[in-house]
């Protein structure tokens, strides 16, 4: 069990911004399923960017 | 050879390797050969993680679900990174500095008053940790770009590099920058992450792996005006 933890904390610090991370990805997916491939590498760059300003704010 | 990789493994795994010197240092003050044991053991027990994870993943996951895995973990790796550079360079989290860490460890060794078997298990603990996260570092950029040669390689390079600093200092390597070194890594591992991430699940990046420079570029632009922003927060608060 301590090792899981030791995993988890290798990759997340801040289950927050891992969440958002996350959604962002998720929308980026739905974007370039939608047919726009390109405007969601533009959509995930700015919620990733977003994702991050809302995690650091929050500190 | 993927320059991209060599360079961002070469940054990665010396932030790493940085740290886990400063723990040996501090585990050979109370016996250079239990130390050494540790470290061997560490070195041996990553190995096999490598070779077991390793072969294993390549043999029977299909690239591209890899690819899709690894751009993932990557980011998040990169985001975690980034988070603490900038929380760093705003002044909301204390700087790193190795020779308090070596302090620290000499003093929890002390208290302990265990001397070699402590030795041995301090060098071990602190090699696996900090050489797991090379192993990830390695795992995922030589797998997301199918570079293995080139994110084993930049790590090696980390690795001697370190190693002769360490052997020409003889001290914690307090002297390298090591905070800035952190805040470029976490913005390349970001960028890498947004990068494969985003392909496997079907992004369409405009410029290739060129694209890779335009991330970078634009998460430091970003990272620089979160860090002046939060100060700007900080002194008012301090004003106020």
């Amino acid at each position: 069990m301590k090792w899981v933890r030791k995993v988890y904390g290798l990759f997340v610090e801040d289950p927050l911004l891992a969440g958002l991370g996350l959604v962002s990805l998720l929308a980026a997916f739905l974007l370039s399923r939608a047919g726009l491939a390109e405007l969601a590498g533009l959509v995930l760059f700015l919620l990733l960017s977003l994702s991050i300003l809302i995690s650091v704010r929050r500190h | 050879m993927n320059l991209y990789v060599l360079v961002a493994s070469f940054l990665a795994s010396s932030v790493e390797f940085v740290e886990a010197l400063s723990i040996v240092l501090a585990a050979v003050a109370f016996g250079f050969r239990p130390a050494l044991r540790g470290v061997l053991y560490a070195v041996l027990t990553l190995a096999v993680l490598v070779l077991v994870l390793g072969e294993g993943i390549l043999r029977f996951v299909p690239m591209s679900v890899l690819q899709g895995i690894v751009g993932v973990l990557l980011l998040l790796f990169g985001l975690k990174w980034i988070r603490k550079a900038i929380l760093r360079f705003a002044g909301l989290k204390a700087l790193h500095n190795e020779e308090q860490a070596y302090a620290r460890q000499v003093q929890k060794m002390e208290s302990s008053g265990q001397g070699a078997f402590e030795a041995q298990a301090t060098a071990f603990n602190g090699v696996l940790l900090e050489g797991l996260e090379v192993v990830v570092i390695i795992l995922t950029m030589g797998s997301g770009a199918h570079a293995f040669g080139s994110a084993i390689l930049g790590s090696a390079i980390g690795l001697v590099a370190v190693l002769a600093l360490g052997f020409a200092l003889r001290s914690p390597l307090s002297r390298v920058p090591e905070n800035t070194l952190k805040f470029v890594v976490g913005i390349m591992l970001t960028s890498f992450g947004t990068f494969w991430a985003g392909k496997a699940l079907g992004v369409r990046w405009p410029l290739s792996e060129a694209t890779l420079l335009v991330l970078i570029a634009g998460y430091l632009a970003v990272a620089a005006w979160y860090v002046k922003m939060l100060k700007a927060g900080v002194a008012r608060h301090e004003v106020g």
